[in-house]
């Protein structure tokens, strides 16, 4: 066999090349990460972190000094990890919702913003255990000027509704975003930027009670 | 089956370009994925939690486990906690404020000493483990080469046995 095989080195030497970048493509093509859709999840839970009882006893009206509980929860599959900030919100029916398309927040009153460094996969959900502990009636109007939320009192101001009918939280992700140095709202996907936001719905017709 | 027949010499020059045109495609896969993995995300830093997110992300583009990542991120996670305890209290309690600054201090300073080491050591781990994928890659291929030679010698011989084999019928 030998003689044959020096007579055709050059021959070997194909073969074994073919061979080399069949097997290195393949070890590359298993190396490399697979293409896969980047995103975030928002979501609110209610009390017994299901998606009902968002409201004591199931009635959307609440009261001066009534506990509201809700569990928010980010889920991060991004790829990398995040820097992410949940803020809330608190407005009227009358305040600009997130804009999607052209990535734009809410104008509703900021209340608190929450961060949290997130790994891919992983799942970021807290308790947001929220009361309104004051508020005034004036010309008609419902102004909530306090709330309370997990142990933290803030000020809220420029929020009201007629009646006290249909205010709401509108609950928006961030992310930090390295290139620009600085927190944008959703997050870039390829030449794209999305958002998750949700908003909760909620009437304070009897405020002073 | 074997045999350079004259005329082939002809081809060698066209064949040689083509072996070394496979031979830097070759290379070239390891450059790229060297470079993939060697790249860091650039920008303007700002200090404190944004600079650690950096330290983070290299920390995981050099190819630290999700273990490695997470303690980092356990960390991370309660400075910011500490961060937001200090920027809750009431403005007369100075003394506490101090001590849980300092303390986030002290958490990012680890974080920064941590992730500095987990990038070295994941750099050289992954390194190691592309090496291997690539050299057990030659090694197939060189496995696989024999594999050919054996077959075509086998065929070879059992050629040359039915050769011999075969009756020869006069007419």
């Amino acid at each position: 066999m030998s003689p044959l095989i020096f007579r055709s080195r050059r021959r070997l030497i194909g073969v074994f090349l073919a061979f080399l970048v069949v097997f290195e493509t393949v070890a590359y093509a298993t190396s490399i990460p697979h293409q896969r859709e980047y995103f975030l999840q928002l979501y609110v839970l209610g009390a017994n972190r299901l998606l009902t009882d968002y409201y004591p006893n199931n009635d959307p009206d609440i009261g001066l000094g009534e506990q509201v509980q809700w569990h928010v929860g980010v889920t991060s599959f991004m790829g990398t990890v995040q820097l992410v900030a949940i803020r809330l919100k608190l407005g009227n029916e009358t305040a600009k919702p997130p804009d999607e398309v052209g990535a734009q927040p809410s104008s509703a009153f900021l209340v608190v913003e929450f961060w949290q460094f997130l790994q891919d996969n992983a799942t970021w959900e807290m308790p947001l255990f929220w009361q309104i502990t004051e508020a005034e009636v004036v010309d008609g109007y419902v102004w909530v000027l306090e709330l309370q939320i997990s142990d933290q009192t803030y000020r809220v101001a420029n929020v009201m509704a007629v009646d006290g009918y249909n205010f709401r939280f509108i609950i928006e992700l961030w992310t930090w975003e390295a290139q620009s140095d600085s927190l944008q709202l959703g997050w870039s996907t390829g030449s794209e930027r999305r958002i998750a936001w949700v908003q909760l719905w909620f009437n304070m017709t009897s405020p002073l009670y | 089956m074997w045999v350079l027949y004259p005329n082939e010499r002809e081809m060698l020059r066209p064949r040689r370009f083509a072996v070394i045109c496979v031979v830097l495609a070759v290379l070239s896969l390891f450059a790229a994925q060297t470079i993939r993995v060697t790249s860091q995300p650039a920008g303007e830093l700002q200090p404190r939690f944004t600079g650690a997110l950096m330290l983070v992300l290299q920390v995981e583009s050099a190819g630290a486990s999700s273990e490695e990542v997470a303690h980092l991120l356990f960390l991370l996670n309660r400075a910011l906690q500490l961060d937001e305890e200090a920027s809750n209290l009431p403005e007369w309690e100075t003394q506490r404020r101090a001590q849980l600054v300092a303390e986030i201090d002290e958490t990012l300073r680890v974080v920064e000493v941590q992730a500095k080491e987990l990038r070295v050591a994941a750099s050289g781990r992954n390194l190691t483990r592309q090496m291997t994928m690539f050299a057990s890659g030659a090694a197939a291929a060189f496995l696989a080469m024999l594999a050919y030679v054996l077959a075509a010698y086998l065929s070879w011989k059992y050629r040359v046995r039915r050769t011999f084999q075969m009756r020869i019928k006069p007419k």
